[in-house]
């Protein structure tokens, strides 16, 4: 009877202390416990023929045969090799600025005649003092960033704050990216702000949270980080590479360990918004479990080294937030040839110049990567 | 068989079916709450919804049915002790692993440990089927 008695007693015990103990590891596991994957990007092998591929974009190649020598991660604030560029905009030696980005006009004055030297009337025209910073507007001799605050109204006339982010750069490298703490991993998160501030961002938006699942390829300032594809349904990929072009792939169909060297960022989130100019999202696309009007983020281009971001405000009383099918419109409406979709709702945020300027519904997010703009050599 | 014991045999019949249909109200009463809990959950979701989450109540409602059979099934296929706690945590651990994958979904987040708690589940079942085995044929025995 005693024996029977404990029985009944510690086994419904012993059981219900390991259930707890097993959800109480699981919830940790899912929100705290910080485990870096890795430390080292992993090795890639293009294949011979993208080494030596011609102008293709999507096999586009320089002709370096290695990889830039960074073995330290991402959030690197070197300040980019840009001497292949075509759009190299530094002046010649007398150091005169350009007034835009790929700009490559000859210093004033180098056209005169060589057998007299008349008295130089005309004055060489006033350089800007870079960087030129305001409220929304930067501009150096590589970089110009302009933000837009604008409205948009839904077609129930509910309406939502949006900005629009005009980014014109003289090299690709200018735009970089990099982790939460420095790390690659899961859990390991900060808010955009603050990875903003560590690598001395003068813009940054978040990325594509690599660390909310465990597939999705993370390709980061030329490094190769995750090479696992997803397979949850939106399986478009963001690339771009060393000349500033976007366009997507199919994880499912591509080998991430072939990556070209020439191929600088890789985005895992989607869905791709617009393709060859045209909206290719479908009117009720939404993503995953989401509800159908969120916080946006998304990226696209008009051309090469001339982008467009787009951060939308949401869940708000007075913003209802944006459907992808209408984050697609916008960014059409803003003259890009392609578009993509980042991760929104909380994640979604918009840092420049020292401050978060989109209203965000709840507490800034702590996100696993930014996309950001270096200003660091500028600042006082 | 004397009067006495016809009626201690209808007692007993009396008390499993009593116990049975105890036992398939609580569970019924652990699947109202997760379901509830589910709709609250997904409601400050910001509409983000799970598919886990909106299911997790059926686990447990598996519980109810099993139980509500129970009560009106013969004595001797009433289970043991041990195996009724085994089956009661199976079931707790398929609810807990749905719902926890529910606030994953919606908070954007993964764990590769949750797996744990279905793969415990199983083999809590296992052993409840071998107890279960064990007492009916000691019975035929």
């Amino acid at each position: 009877m005693r024996r029977f008695f404990s029985f009944t007693i510690i086994l419904p015990i012993v059981l219900g202390i390991y259930v707890t103990s097993l959800t109480t590891y699981v919830m940790l596991d899912a929100f705290v416990i910080e485990r870096e994957i890795s430390d080292t990007p992993i090795s890639r092998v293009p294949s011979t023929e993208e080494d030596n591929a011609g102008n293709d974009p999507e096999t586009t190649y320089d002709g370096d045969t290695e990889a830039p020598d960074d073995t330290n991660g991402p959030a690197t604030t070197d300040e980019p090799d840009d001497s292949d560029s075509p759009h190299v905009t530094d002046a010649p030696d007398d150091t005169d600025g350009t007034d835009a980005p790929g700009d490559t006009g000859e210093a004033p004055g180098t056209d005169r005649p060589q057998t007299e030297e008349p008295e130089q009337t005309t004055q060489e025209p006033e350089q800007p003092d870079y960087p030129i910073v305001e409220d929304m507007y930067y501009k150096d001799e590589n970089i110009e960033i302009s933000i837009e605050e604008t409205e948009y109204i839904n077609e129930n006339g509910v309406p939502t704050t949006v900005f629009i982010v005009d980014l014109k750069l003289s090299d690709i490298e200018y735009l970089m990216t990099a982790f939460a703490k420095g790390r690659f991993g899961n859990n390991i998160e900060e808010k955009t702000s603050e990875i903003a501030k560590a690598n001395d961002a003068i813009f940054a938006i978040n990325g594509d949270f690599y660390g909310f699942r465990d597939e999705g390829f993370v390709l980061r300032n030329y490094e190769l980080w995750r090479a696992s594809a997803r397979h949850d349904g939106i399986d478009d990929a963001l690339v771009i590479d060393n000349k500033g072009n976007m366009y997507s792939v199919d994880e499912r169909k591509y080998d991430a360990l072939t990556f070209p060297y020439s191929i600088y960022q890789v985005f895992s989130f989607g869905p791709t918004l617009i393709e060859d100019g045209n909206v290719v999202v479908e009117y009720s696309d939404e993503v995953g479990q989401s509800a159908s009007s969120n916080p946006r983020t998304a990226i696209g281009m008009i051309e090469p080294l001339h982008y467009k971001i787009v951060v939308s405000e949401g869940r708000l009383v007075d913003d209802d937030g944006l459907t992808l099918y209408e984050l697609a419109e916008i960014m059409k409406d803003e003259g890009c040839v392609y578009a993509y979709n980042l991760d929104g709702g909380s994640s979604t945020t918009l840092y420049f110049n020292g401050r978060v300027i989109n209203e965000l519904y709840k507490e800034e997010r702590e996100v696993s990567d930014i996309i950001f703009i270096n200003g660091s050599k500028y600042s006082d | 068989m004397n009067a006495s014991d016809i009626r201690k045999a209808d007692g007993h019949k009396h008390i499993f079916k009593k116990a049975g249909l105890r036992t398939s109200a609580i569970y019924l009463g652990g699947s109202l709450f997760t379901l509830v809990f589910g709709r609250i959950y997904t409601h400050f979701g910001y509409g983000v919804t799970s598919r886990n989450m909106d299911l997790a109540f059926v686990w447990l409602l598996l519980g109810t049915v099993l139980y509500a059979v129970l009560a009106f099934a013969p004595k001797r296929a009433y289970p043991p002790f041990a195996s009724s706690v085994l089956v009661a945590y199976s079931l707790v651990c398929m609810t807990l692993y749905s719902v926890i994958n529910g606030i994953l979904d919606i908070a954007g987040a993964f764990s590769n440990a949750a797996v744990s708690l279905p793969v415990s589940a199983v083999i809590m079942l296992a052993a409840a089927v071998i107890f279960y085995a064990v007492t009916i044929i000691k019975k035929k025995g």
